[in-house]
């Protein structure tokens, strides 16, 4: 079986198990109750705005930021850790399946329920045409582009949180630590004087170019470089500890 | 050997290969991840797309190329009040302003590459930094920014001076307030060229002779004008003609404002040396019961100082207007003229009010450039007896006065002996007292403001060093009713979780099955 055959075998699996998880169905569906209620507080906010408002919406309200913290911990703390203790991890890594394959097709599960969970939303803006406003299709576009990075790089972060952690517990909390490192950690630039230490942790600060880039519907090649390699770094961990089940 | 030390010591060199194996691929992976960001962050590889439907935050090829030019670092600091606001206000137009304003200052630092710092100081939480700010840089109000450079050169701007031309309107008859356009960053650039490539002008006030005073808080002193010019990186320095004898050579322009007593002849001829010097700037601002020593050389150069009053009968359409107040303004009876000083003025709709102002006029057979800045009314008329030394009655006499638009303020341009002298005159000092300058953000307050900064600006050659056109930010609106925010929050939070949530069930069932 090739390596790619495997991953799609896998990564459907992956995709399948979120959508029958009971816990994914409660999940959801808070998710969209906090997602509407965020939608509509920002509306009001924005006092009519539109642009104001998905602004608010994506990444300008304390709910996004609660949501974001909070859903891809609980999305990633299952994939290996469960694993583990049941002990099925033990049938996946003597499979002819490569552990990048492994971990790629778990990360891929999540962030197509990462997708899915958002996917919704869009209904908002329908909505929101009915009644005759649209806001700027650029805003938006960059707006759902980092929420898709953001979420990428989160999801990876649990992903290694989860693959480094004996249970689903430790996992969620854990992720959810490396979560407020990212976010809180290049917060420290705002206290340095000017130089080069204060550009590098203001340029890897995911909080700052949420609103200085995609909430703007500005598109910063630099910033998308950011979240990518930020998402490879943790994938790359993630798969050296699957492989450290290996040498014990 | 035995066999099972072997295996023992086989083991735990391969655990040893291993893990040096994997701590060198962390490295590397760290070390590769590290170049990447570096690359496509700090270098030429970067690139930025604003793919907003008006290209809201694509700064102009003026501004990136000062950007990148820059040498030295600038710090720009806002110190923005969002909780003080006009219940007229009702679509907050300022704060919208100040978002945008922060919003368009990310783009600098973005673009600065690290030489442009952006700190935000809030009202409440940073009140004691805020205020020992405003201290050394003499601010009187929140809503500015702060533009400094690593030499010490500072503009100061003012949100509504200097940023965003808004229609104030009114709460009574209600109007509400409107944003008419931004002038961020041109405001932004501008400032940012100053203070990194430009030099401060130096500006010197006479004293001696009762004139406004720069160290005079009250009403009638110079401290507000003081204040704003040296926000505007101009350095301010009081002259003491009889002590220092001429004007010093180092001076870009000389304010005379509101002399009251009579100038020696030493002062009259380091007044008159200044003039045909060649290099004279002058903004001069007497009252029509002002010193008259000067009058021969305002003569001289042609200018003829009327000594009357200038008058009109409001006819009851300006309430709290009297006689002898001329508010001049693009949409009021009076008028501005053509010139770079009042034509920023006249666009962004700010109004002056020429307080018991002299009328004046070209000295006839001058050889002069003579250009009107402000004017009254069509059918004012000139109040006498001035000269006389007291007050007019400021009603019209048919026997000795004459209703027509008189000047209120004026530049002249002399030739022969004074060629390059360029004086601006104004009828009346009131208008760079303390107590016009500080009305607190009352439509006069402001224009007197620009006026003053624009004079000098005008006087000391300091040009714009980026023309932008203002920018006009149309952004869409849903206008929804009560009823209708309730049906949305009906289908975005019952409905459409309950929908997804069944759905998903469904789905569940089915593939179970």
């Amino acid at each position: 079986m090739s390596q790619t055959r495997a991953y799609l075998i896998l990564a459907a699996r992956e995709v399948e198990s979120y959508f029958l998880a009971p816990l994914m169905f409660l999940v959801f569906t808070v998710f969209l109750v906090l997602n509407g209620f965020a939608f509509y507080l920002s509306l009001g906010d924005a006092a009519g705005n539109v642009d104001l408002a998905v602004r608010n919406f994506l990444g300008g309200s304390l709910l996004f930021w609660i949501n974001i913290l909070l859903v891809p911990p609980l999305l990633t703390m299952r994939l290996v850790a469960e694993e583990k203790r049941t002990g099925t991890i033990e049938g996946l890594m003597t499979a002819p399946v490569q552990d990048v394959v492994v971990v790629l097709a778990k990360f891929t599960g999540a962030l197509c329920f990462w997708i899915a969970l958002w996917a919704p939303s869009i209904v908002y803006l329908l909505i929101l045409r009915g009644f005759g406003s649209l806001p700027d299709p650029g805003i938006l576009a960059t707006s759902y582009l980092g929420v898709l990075l953001l979420g990428a790089l989160l999801l990876a972060c649990g992903l290694l949180a989860s693959a480094v952690s004996p249970n689903q517990i430790v996992s969620a909390v854990l992720a959810v630590v490396f979560d407020l490192l990212l976010f809180f950690f290049p917060l420290l630039s705002m206290q340095m004087p000017q130089g080069a230490l204060r550009r590098g942790l203001e340029h890897v600060s995911v909080l700052f170019h949420f609103q200085s880039s995609f909430g703007k519907g500005v598109l910063d090649t630099g910033v998308i470089a950011v979240y990518l390699v930020g998402t490879a770094l943790p994938l790359f961990f993630a798969v050296r500890a699957l492989e450290s089940r290996r040498w014990s | 050997m035995s066999p099972a030390a072997a295996r023992e010591t086989f083991g735990a060199k391969r655990k040893a290969a291993i893990f040096a194996n994997v701590v060198l691929m962390g490295v590397l992976a760290i070390a590769a991840a590290i170049i990447v960001v570096y690359l496509t962050g700090f270098t030429t590889v970067k690139a930025r797309f604003d793919l907003t439907r008006q290209g809201t935050y694509t700064l102009s090829a003026e501004t990136e190329r000062l950007l990148s030019s820059m040498e030295q670092d600038v710090e720009v600091i806002t110190v923005f009040d969002r909780s003080r606001n006009f219940w007229w206000d009702t679509e907050q137009v300022r704060v919208k302003a100040m978002d945008f304003i922060a919003d368009l200052l990310q783009e600098y630092k973005v673009r600065g590459s690290g030489k442009v710092a952006v700190t935000h100081l809030d009202p409440i939480t940073q009140n004691a930094a805020i205020l020992d700010l405003f201290q050394q840089l003499g601010i009187r109000d929140y809503n500015v920014v702060i533009v400094r450079g690593a030499t010490g050169q500072r503009r100061v701007l003012g949100l509504e001076t200097d940023l965003v031309d808004l229609d104030f309107g009114s709460p009574e008859p209600f109007r509400p307030m409107q944003l008419l356009a931004y002038r961020v960053e041109e405001g932004l650039s501008g400032a940012i060229f100053e203070v990194t490539q430009g030099k401060p002008a130096k500006v010197y006030v006479t004293n001696g002779h009762g004139e406004l005073s720069l160290n005079d808080a009250r009403d009638r002193g110079l401290t507000a004008v003081g204040a704003l010019l040296t926000q505007d990186n101009v350095v301010v320095e009081p002259l003491a003609l009889n002590v220092a004898k001429a004007v010093p050579a180092d001076a870009d322009a000389v304010l005379i404002l509101g002399p009251v007593e009579p100038f020696l002849p030493d002062e009259r001829a380091a007044v008159e040396a200044y003039l045909r010097s060649g290099r004279a700037r002058l903004v001069v601002s007497i009252d029509p019961f002002g010193d008259t020593s000067l009058d021969p050389l305002w003569q001289s150069i042609g200018l003829t100082l009327e000594r009357n009053v200038v008058c009109h009968d409001q006819g009851g359409t300006m309430q709290a207007v009297g006689a002898s107040e001329m508010v001049v303004g693009p949409q009021a009876p009076g008028r501005y003229g053509s010139h770079p000083i009042v034509d920023a003025l006249n666009e962004s709709q700010r109004y002056v009010v020429l307080s018991r102002s002299m009328g004046l006029s070209a000295s006839a057979g001058a050889e002069n450039t003579f250009t009107s800045l402000m004017t009254s009314h069509a059918d004012a008329w000139g109040d006498l007896p001035a000269a006389s030394g007291g007050p007019g009655n400021y009603k019209w006499d048919a026997n000795q006065e004459t209703k027509s638009q008189r000047t209120l303020a004026a530049i002249v341009e002399p030739r022969g002996p004074f060629t390059g002298a360029k004086v601006v005159f104004f009828g009346s000092d009131r208008w760079a007292w303390n107590a016009f300058m500080t009305a607190s953000l009352n439509q006069h307050a402001r224009g007197h403001f620009d006026l003053a900064r624009r004079c000098v600006s005008w006087l000391v050659g300091r040009r714009k060093s980026i023309e932008l056109a203002p920018r006009r930010v149309n952004q869409v609106f849903s206008d929804l009713r009560p009823e209708e925010y309730d049906d949305i929050l009906l289908y975005i939070v019952v409905y459409l979780p309950l929908a997804a949530l069944g759905l998903t069930i469904l789905v569940g069932f089915a593939r179970r099955r």
